[in-house]
């Protein structure tokens, strides 16, 4: 209330130049942003999941939705110039479709089909248990 | 639809652990960049696909769709996401 009034007696501006500005979320942003810290958490996980990740390189593993799993990396070459892969698996009712950088889907098969059930089974233990509380029995 | 995708976030997450629990993976891995071998215990029917014989047996389309069925189950990590942010959210 008392920000509101200074709004109006001292004009926006110079309000905020008095107090600073201080953020203010809607109910949208405040849901996303809850939504992308627990995603980071999960994330995080899911990296440790697939290994020890290469020196200079960032790398995310995590569910997006019921459907879709992400693999992100970003790393940086010896000059300098930024990197990053996005790979994305869609799951359909009887197989797992991979998109490379957005490219054409393929099937995913074999070893890499295993290593992804892998992963997703002890994605669902890990994250169950350390972020969301759950007791799950390996 | 399976089970595991309908009811509440609470159904749905008992249902998904269900069908992880009855179909763990036991095989020698390396995840999808090949960097670490770990090993899952608790293994029952579908634990071996990663053998050969097995998945001559079996059949490489349904080993698609039991991996593809234990990933939606997995999925389900984005309803307990979406349940856990309103409970924050209504908490704040």
């Amino acid at each position: 209330m008392l920000r509101k009034t200074l709004d109006i007696i001292l004009g926006k501006d110079l309000a905020q130049k008095v107090y600073g500005t201080v953020p203010t979320f809607t109910a949208n942003q405040q849901y996303n942003r809850l939504e992308r810290q627990l995603i980071d958490h999960e994330a995080a996980i899911g990296a440790r999941i697939l290994g020890p990740t290469p020196a200079g390189r960032q790398r995310q593993f995590f569910c997006m939705d019921s459907h879709t799993w992400i693999w992100h990396e970003t790393w940086r070459d010896e000059k300098g110039k930024a990197h990053a892969q996005h790979v994305q698996y869609d799951v359909r009712h009887d197989s797992i479709l991979k998109r490379v950088n957005g490219g054409s889907p393929r099937r995913v098969t074999g070893q890499e089909l295993r290593n992804f059930d892998y992963a997703v089974s002890r994605y669902y233990q890990e994250v169950a248990s350390e972020v969301y509380g759950r007791t799950v029995t390996a | 639809m399976h089970e595991a995708f309908s009811g509440s976030p609470e159904t749905r997450a008992q249902n998904s652990a269900e069908i992880l629990e009855l179909t763990p993976v036991n095989y020698e891995s390396t995840p999808l960049d090949g960097v670490k071998q770990r090993t899952m215990r608790g293994a029952m029917p579908l634990a071996n696909v990663g053998q050969e014989a097995q998945m001559t047996s079996i059949g490489e389309a349904d080993i698609d769709r039991a991996i593809a069925e234990r990933a939606m189950a997995a999925g389900v990590i984005a309803d307990l996401r979406a349940y856990k942010v309103r409970e924050l959210r209504d908490a704040a």
